[in-house]
């Protein structure tokens, strides 16, 4: 078991939460491999989100193990959570950018927080990523500004 | 009456964990400084002109009013000195308290709230930043130190236009009116008050934080977490005023 945690950097087994009387997953088993590209598929309410926030440890599993890299999620505490989460990229379905900041500061926002290279190169990498995406023009504006087709 | 009770125990004892790690994020680094200051820009600041108009009222009707009750007494020199007590230790504290709660305590529901259906919280927590420490902590610290300063800014508000409607009948100089009306106000008179509005500043973010961060529903959950964030921080304005009062009366009795 130790050792099937330390191959796949994504280990889950028998992950089971519900909401109220509503069974979301019923005893998921999920390994992921390093550089292996995994897809969940399913309809509508069927818990594709509900199981990648409990990758992350955004909700509480009800019962069963999380696994990143080795550590399971459930027994960390906040600061190796944190530090977990650094490095996990999670785009969520409605981009969930804040409303507050400018496109720029969005994109900026992680690294000003967790990365000590002077804010002029945090800057520029915002920069070149937004670029990158054609959104140079964007760069201060809010996004209730931009179109989000 | 049992699944009220239930549910207002319930709402107790997640407000205090929630206090728990507010707290908790709110004095250990790293400290927000940034989103501190344009917190306080925008609970402070831009509460000002509605503080400053609302202590200005004030200060017009209980000029009004109480000219005449006084002129039938033949205590009309008491005039500048009972507008100045009431506004600076009553009216003024409690009049910011409940401004702010209205206009604050709905921006933060409602903003938060939105924050939260959107997954915008979810979605700071996933890049490993502590929603409470840069949203919460940072929202009730702007209001404990906002609420002081613009109690003083209303209280001057008050006094100044109490001074010209009082004119406006019987011609005094500010001069004279604010000496006669500060001849007998002490420290102790004006301390208590204005620090119990910190009081009123840190029920008014942690309930409206609080309200906000449990957003649940969708727009109309906004709507509601808006709503019951000025209901619920005006009411425990108030509550907390009348326990405050008393406490202060016995720590300082000559007060």
């Amino acid at each position: 078991m130790e050792a099937e945690r330390q191959e796949f950097p994504i280990h889950v087994t028998d992950l089971r939460k519900s909401f109220g009387a509503q069974n979301v997953l019923d005893g998921i088993r999920l390994e992921a491999r390093q550089g292996e590209t995994v897809a969940v598929m399913g309809r509508s309410g069927t818990g594709k989100s509900v199981l990648l926030k409990l990758l992350v440890g955004l909700e509480p599993a009800d019962s069963g193990s999380v696994c990143i890299r080795g550590q399971e999620i459930g027994e960390l505490g906040r600061g190796e959570l944190n530090e977990i989460r650094k490095k996990i990229g999670f785009l969520f379905q409605q981009a969930a950018l804040y409303d507050s900041l400018t496109i720029e500061q969005n994109v900026m926002f992680p690294m000003t927080r967790h990365s000590r290279t002077p804010q002029g190169e945090q800057k520029q990498r915002a920069r070149e990523l937004l670029a990158g995406l054609g959104m140079e023009k964007d760069l201060d504006k809010l996004p209730s500004q931009i179109f989000r087709g | 009456m049992g699944a009220l009770l239930t549910c207002g125990l319930e709402w107790f004892g997640e407000l205090g964990f929630f206090c728990a790690r507010l707290l908790k994020a709110a004095v250990t680094p790293p400290f927000e400084w940034r989103e501190l200051l344009r917190q306080c820009d925008a609970i402070g600041a831009k509460a000002l002109p509605l503080v400053a108009l609302a202590g200005a009222a004030t200060g017009v009707v209980l000029s009004l009013e109480t000219h005449d009750s006084l002129a039938r007494f033949g205590a009309k020199s008491f005039l500048p000195a009972v507008i100045v007590f009431s506004i600076v230790k009553e009216s003024g504290p409690v009049i910011t308290g409940l401004v702010v709660s209205g206009r604050a305590g709905a921006g933060i529901g409602a903003e938060l709230g939105s924050m939260k259906v959107t997954e915008q919280i979810d979605a700071m927590e996933a890049s490993a930043v502590d929603p409470f420490r840069y949203l919460a902590a940072t929202r009730v610290l702007a209001c404990i130190l906002m609420l002081p300063l613009l109690t003083i800014a209303g209280d001057f508000c008050g006094i100044f236009m109490g001074w010209v409607t009082n004119t406006l009948t019987d011609s005094i100089s500010l001069h004279k009116f604010l000496e006669s009306g500060m001849k007998e106000v002490g420290f102790s008179d004006y301390i208590p008050p204005i620090f119990k509005t910190a009081l009123f500043g840190a029920i008014i973010g942690v309930v409206a934080c609080f309200q906000g961060m449990r957003t649940k529903g969708g727009t109309e959950g906004v709507g509601r977490s808006a709503t019951s964030s000025v209901v619920l921080s005006s009411l425990f304005v108030i509550l907390a005023d009348v326990l405050i009062v008393r406490v202060i009366l016995i720590v300082w009795p000559a007060s």
